[in-house]
């Protein structure tokens, strides 16, 4: 464990030197600051068609959300939810069946949530120890 | 007549806020290579590139009353920067999707030679290998020097998402340099994760 560990510091700490090692960075066209100049006193001379435009944008999500509320609230006022049905005879008759049915199937319903909750504590553990080796200096 | 270039990023930002082109036109001189090199490793191409940079600036300017003096102004602006990146890789899906001839031909001399001088260099192979958000995460954190709290901000993520996509990005560039001959069979970037 300990190796290990010191082979990872190691690894990280070499890493760390040859990134520090700049790239060249690409050199843009001279002529880039004034089209950016030019671009920003273009927008400063129309900032209220912006805002106006973004306030229109909030407006116009406003009524949509507005217009669906309304419509699930109609929807929900046509259709109240129904009781469940009473449980009918020729179920009841079928019930020791059904239930011996699950008792078969038992094993696989019960060890199917299991090994999903298995991989996620693995994954679980997987991150964490991620996040313990992201913490080293 | 006050003396632009001994002022702080926050205090141009501030003097910007308050209607100074002047202020703003320093940020951009300080700024405006930075931001260039940070979207060209996204789009690799210098039209591209120029063309977000400019739209970087322009969002910035207009977003400038969003913008918190107490905080840091360089991360504010990469966070542009690279929603400016997301939003320029989406079109260029669509286009491609919609085209779906921009199928690089991997059996190029030209591709292969390129490919061979790129896994020499350890940025190129970083940007070759890693997911965007990755790259994007060392970039910021080795290139501009920023904090892991700064590269947080920038990236929109948590100071732990940060240090986590930083070791990630560590280990699978170790991973990779270790395996050069596994490099050489994967001619495009990972550019579909961009989002993480």
């Amino acid at each position: 464990m300990k190796s290990w560990f010191s082979k990872f510091s190691r690894q990280q700490a070499e890493m760390d030197r040859a990134l520090r090692a700049k790239p060249s960075l690409p050199k843009p066209d001279p002529a880039l600051h004034d089209s950016i100049m030019r671009a920003v006193r273009a927008a400063q001379t129309e900032p209220a068609y912006a805002e106006r435009l973004e306030h229109r944008g909030w407006m116009i999500a406003a009524g949509v959300t507005a217009c669906a509320a309304l419509a699930l609230a109609f929807v929900v006022w046509r259709n109240p939810p129904t009781p469940a049905p009473l449980l009918a005879q020729t179920e009841l008759s079928q019930a020791p069946g059904a239930a011996l049915d699950l008792s078969a199937q038992m094993p696989a319903m019960i060890m199917a949530p299991l090994s999903n909750e298995l991989s996620r504590v693995d994954s679980d553990i997987h991150r964490t120890t991620e996040v313990l080796l992201a913490s080293f200096p | 007549m006050p003396d632009y270039q001994s002022l702080s990023d926050e205090e141009l930002a501030r003097q910007s806020q308050d209607g100074s082109l002047v202020a703003f036109e320093e940020l951009v001189a300080r700024y405006e290579r930075r931001i260039y090199a940070f979207v060209f490793q996204s789009c690799r191409s210098d039209v591209d590139a120029r063309e977000l940079t400019q739209d970087t600036f322009v969002r910035a300017f207009q977003a400038l009353r969003q913008f918190d003096g107490r905080h840091a102004f360089a991360p504010w602006l990469f966070t542009i920067a690279r929603r400016k990146c997301v939003d320029a890789f989406r079109a260029r899906r669509v286009a491609i999707e919609a085209d779906g001839s921009d199928e690089p031909d991997t059996n190029d001399p030209a591709a292969l030679l390129e490919r061979r001088e790129e896994s020499e260099n350890l940025w190129m192979m970083a940007r070759r290998t890693l997911p965007e958000g990755h790259y994007q995460a060392l970039w910021l954190y080795y290139v501009e020097e920023m904090t892991v709290a700064q590269v947080a901000a920038a990236l929109g993520k948590t100071q732990t998402h940060a240090k986590v996509m930083l070791l990630r990005a560590r280990r699978a560039l170790g991973k990779a340099m270790a395996e050069p001959a596994a490099q050489q069979a994967s001619p495009l970037p990972k550019t579909e994760s961009f989002v993480l």
